[in-house]
């Protein structure tokens, strides 16, 4: 790694640690690594619940109606019949 | 049977404003059945809508309104004018069209328009059309209003016209014929309670007018009450069968009009297997259930 001149150190506040052993250097690399993973995974658990599932599976819906492509649940007591006022 | 009923599965009733949307819930499965006007059902069958219809709801119910002070006496009067059909999938509809052939007039002799069956008494008193032929209430409406009268009952141009039909989900039907079985029961049992006493004053249908038009249609009662008792017959409750030779007679319109553009035989688009024995049926009894009564009397 090239050493960066005294300004960009500076101003990173990492100085001590960039003119540091490969070592050190290595694992300030893993621990940024770690650090990054650690971070999508929690993205992704906090980004992937009921209401992130993408437009193939219908929102749940508190509505009765929006059962849209579910095929009907066999313990359930009742089902819906439509009609019209009108003979 | 409904969540008042004492015993059975609960059949959640949805009630809709207009067939177009009824049509696309029961496509997306919104509803697992529904009372859809018979030729619509045939046409969504035709389009590979897996659905099936299983039994009727009632036999007539529909007539042909025109304004109280309007000339018209003959079908051919209504040479010229506008008529509102309930949806060009409707039987109504396939009406029109036998009764223009049948008095030698050309196919759009008659101007018909769609529109929903809510619309059409306001559309008469309003002008915007001279009659509509449409299911009851909608008729009742217009006469007990005072601005329109039947020109024609459909029982008297089309004997045992047939309006509605039952459809259901063919998942349903396989998947739970017994809930299907329960539900057929239960229309066959509340016909024969409607036409049980209809020849020692109709009490039945009177206590039906009061229920359904409080707690299912959101109707007033009393128009109800009209259309159920004025005259008696004309809407029927009994010969709720599909029935094959009236069904190949719908069919063969629909396709002669266009409006389904392939004949398909009865087995495809109807089921009589739940059609019941109404000797063995459960009876209805007791109705209204006491929080029925109680939710109706408000």
């Amino acid at each position: 790694m090239p050493e960066l001149g005294p300004p960009f150190a500076s101003r990173c506040g990492l100085a001590g640690a960039l003119r540091s052993s490969p070592r050190m250097k290595l694992k300030i690399v893993l621990i940024g690594v770690a650090a990054f993973a650690l971070l999508a995974y929690a993205h992704f658990k906090l980004n992937s619940g009921p209401s992130s599932r993408g437009s193939l599976e219908p929102e749940p819906n508190a509505s009765a109606s929006a059962q849209a492509d579910r095929q009907p649940d066999k313990a359930r007591e009742a089902f819906r019949v439509g009609f019209l006022p009108v003979t | 049977m409904t969540k008042h009923s004492e015993v059975g599965t609960v059949f959640q009733a949805e009630r809709f404003g207009d067939f177009p949307t009824m049509k696309e819930a029961l496509i997306a499965r919104k509803i697992d059945a529904t009372f859809m006007i018979v030729p619509l059902a045939m046409k969504l069958a035709a389009d590979g809508v897996p659905v099936k219809i299983v039994y009727l709801g009632h036999r007539d119910g529909s007539a042909l309104t025109v304004g109280i002070d309007s000339p018209f006496q003959e079908f051919k009067d209504l040479a010229g004018k506008r008529v509102a059909i309930p949806s060009r999938f409707s039987n109504q509809h396939l009406l029109m069209q036998r009764m223009l052939k049948k008095n030698g007039m050309a196919k759009d002799a008659i101007t018909l328009v769609e529109m929903a069956p809510p619309e059409m008494p306001g559309a008469l008193a309003a002008k915007a059309i001279d009659g509509y032929i449409v299911g009851e209430p909608h008729c009742a409406t217009a006469e007990r209003k005072g601005y329109g009268r039947v020109l024609f009952y459909m029982k008297d141009l089309w004997p045992d016209f047939i309006s509605c039909g039952l459809v259901v989900r063919q998942e349903l039907i396989n998947d739970r014929p017994e809930l299907v079985q329960e539900l057929v029961d239960g229309i066959a049992a509340s016909g024969l309670w409607l036409e049980e006493d209809v020849d020692d004053g109709a009490g039945h249908r009177k206590q039906a007018a009061e229920v359904v038009g409080k707690l299912f249609y959101n109707q007033d009662p009393a128009l109800l009450e009209w259309v159920l008792t004025r005259p008696l017959d004309r809407v029927r409750y009994d010969d709720l069968l599909p029935p094959r030779e009236k069904f190949d007679e719908i069919m063969d319109l629909a396709v002669e009009m266009s409006v389904i553009q392939k004949r398909m035989a009865f087995e495809e688009y109807c089921d009589t297997q739940f059609a019941p024995d109404l000797g063995a049926i459960r009876r209805v009894e007791n109705f209204p259930p006491p929080d029925v009564a109680a939710k109706s009397d408000r």
